[in-house]
């Protein structure tokens, strides 16, 4: 198959760029791993279900409306297709058992975040859950993640979390924020005049207020109780570091807990592509380097949304737009003036939005005591379940990158490909041997980024275009 | 049949799709076309959605969004399948991974 501009990711990001591209001339495949289209925040419930006007969030008709976008002519729109490595100008896209090469003269790679992985004693317990999954669960699928839940993290995301949760009659015992409001006061110069986030985050407080939902600020999630399953969840509370105080635990019963402590990038399809990344100290985590056109070190392929920097479905909008004109450019769909001309009102918006989010990042980013309690028998590595004791032993006998620790301990290997495990166990060798987590190199990513049955890539489909 | 009548998380009041059955365990079970897997299994209480390879622990799915691979489940045949980016299909058989770990052999099926 053969497009002028190939979309990775359907998220605000992606579908904004996949409109720009189209709208200047260009013909455009948008991939998603996903059923529809819509990424994380315009994710919207499945096929038959009929939901009152009153249960639907604020972004539902935004969603709704960019959706009807992409039945633009030049759009072709892929679900469920799994884009799992680029080889030269083939686009690896694996979809319904099968795998095809694509080939576009630019790629636009918009495939967002999720939620940072935390491990505290219990986090594999059956009912701990991310506060994305817990939405996804409620918000998609009108199911609870369990009838009454626990919600810690830090941050705004945590407030729409909690309203989908209450609209799917899901009873929050408490939503446990590790800052505190005295913290925010500092940023309130570079908060100024964002008025409308204000407004949001005051109707979704309001909305927790009628339903009696407490808000613990300064405390953290602990310890997660249970035999087979979550019973009881254990909070602290914490110092500015998200240190926890001792003697100040106290233990709540509920039977699910969903945690939310900021975002990582999706970054694996970007970097397997050869797209540098750079280190973000407020996130703690790797992003994909760009200009502010969205263009990466690699000719014809541009980046846009959360792989980028942590900035929320707004900013992910506007750079999706500033992406897709990059590409119908780089191609020669749009002259320069005009591609300049048309990007001009998205860079200045991008500009104020990313101060607003940079805040924000600066406030709720995690701090270094949120990895304290990872005591020795605590399972870091989910998938091939290796314990933050035996790779602080490998770490003691000298491993000083991801990397080394897998080929040491197996942290890393299983089906998730360090998507879990990594942040904490580059978390864990900054912290061992007192180094910068800047200095903890983001391991070599091959493809395929997600795992592809070996059947599929014996016989690779090249479809006619 | 399970996951008939109220006793489900379910949530009241919203309009579902057809109503099908699969199979989880052998054991028929009411769903929802439009569901995931996922949400069909966690609607009646199936958690322990498979046990570990090497402990035996017993695990739910975390991410909800296809990254994690902890809610992997077999689907009429088909190992390691990911339940919450699966729909329901009218008939579908689900095994629960349980005492199995990842199901030997098969590590890399999508």
């Amino acid at each position: 198959m053969q497009v002028d501009v190939a979309v990775v990711g359907s998220g605000p990001a992606g579908m904004a760029a996949a409109v720009e591209a189209a709208e200047a001339g260009a013909s455009v495949l948008l991939l998603d791993e996903y059923a529809k289209p819509g990424g994380q925040f315009f994710k919207r419930s499945g096929d038959g279900f009929s939901v009152a006007p009153a249960r639907l969030t604020r972004e539902h008709q935004r969603g709704e409306a960019l959706r009807a976008k992409l039945s633009h002519p030049r759009i072709r729109v892929l679900t469920r297709a799994l884009v799992w490595g680029r080889f030269g100008s083939d686009l690896m896209v694996y979809r319904e058992g099968r795998s095809e090469a694509v080939q576009a003269s630019a790629l636009v790679i918009a495939t967002g975040a999720y939620d940072r992985p935390v491990a505290f004693p219990g986090w594999t317990l059956p009912g701990v859950i991310s506060a994305g999954g817990a939405q996804t669960l409620a918000k998609t699928q009108w199911v609870k993640p369990g009838k009454r839940i626990l919600l810690a993290g830090a941050g705004p995301f945590l407030l729409p979390v909690a309203q989908s949760l209450l609209r799917a009659e899901v009873t929050i015992a408490a939503l446990v924020e590790a800052t505190r409001p005295a913290q925010w006061l500092p940023h309130a110069a570079s908060l100024w005049g964002q008025w409308p986030r204000f407004a949001e985050a005051l109707d979704y407080k309001r909305e927790l207020r009628r339903a009696g939902v407490p808000t613990i600020y300064g405390h953290k999630i602990v310890r997660a109780l249970g035999d087979t399953e979550v019973q009881a969840a254990v909070i602290a509370q914490v110092d500015r570091e998200w240190r926890a105080i001792p003697g100040t635990e106290r233990t709540i019963e509920v039977d699910a807990i969903a945690t939310g402590y900021g975002f990582l990038p999706n970054v694996e399809l970007a970097a397997s592509c050869g797209c540098d990344l750079a280190y973000d100290r407020f996130a703690r985590a790797w992003f994909v380097q760009c200009a502010p056109t969205m263009t990466t070190n690699v000719p014809g392929i541009f980046v846009a949304g959360e792989i980028t920097a942590i900035g929320g479905s707004a900013v992910a909008l506007v750079e999706g737009g500033i992406a897709g004109l990059s590409a119908a450019q780089h191609l020669g769909a749009l002259p320069a003036a005009a591609a300049d001309a048309r990007r001009a009102p998205l860079l200045r918006e991008r500009a104020r939005l990313n101060r607003f989010a940079d805040a924000l990042n600066q406030l709720f980013g995690p701090r270094p005591g949120l990895w304290e309690f990872l005591d020795s028998e605590t399972t870091v590595c989910r998938c091939e379940e290796v314990t933050a004791g035996a790779i602080a032993a490998c770490i003691a006998e000298g491993c000083t990158s991801a990397k080394a620790v897998k080929d040491y301990t197996r942290a890393g290997m299983g089906l998730c490909q360090g998507r879990m495990c990594r942040s904490m166990v580059s978390e864990l060798i900054a912290a061992h041997r007192a180094i910068d987590l800047a200095t903890v190199p983001f391991p070599h990513v091959r493809p395929p980024i997600k795992p592809v049955p070996v059947a599929a890539l014996l016989q690779p489909e090249r479809a006619a275009s | 049949m399970r996951g008939e009548g109220i006793d489900t998380l379910r949530t009241g009041g919203i309009g579902r799709g057809e109503p099908v059955s699969i199979f989880v365990n052998g054991e028929e079970t009411r769903a929802y076309e439009g569901e995931t897997v996922l949400a069909a299994l966690w609607a009646i209480g199936e958690r322990a959605l498979h046990t570990t390879a090497r402990t035996g622990e017993p695990r739910g799915f975390f991410c909800g969004m296809g990254v994690c691979f902890d809610c992997l489940v077999t689907i009429d045949g088909a190992f390691n399948v990911r339940a919450c980016l699966e729909p329901v299909r009218a008939g579908m058989k689900i095994t629960l991974q349980r005492d199995a770990g990842h199901a030997a052999g098969h590590a890399h099926a999508g």
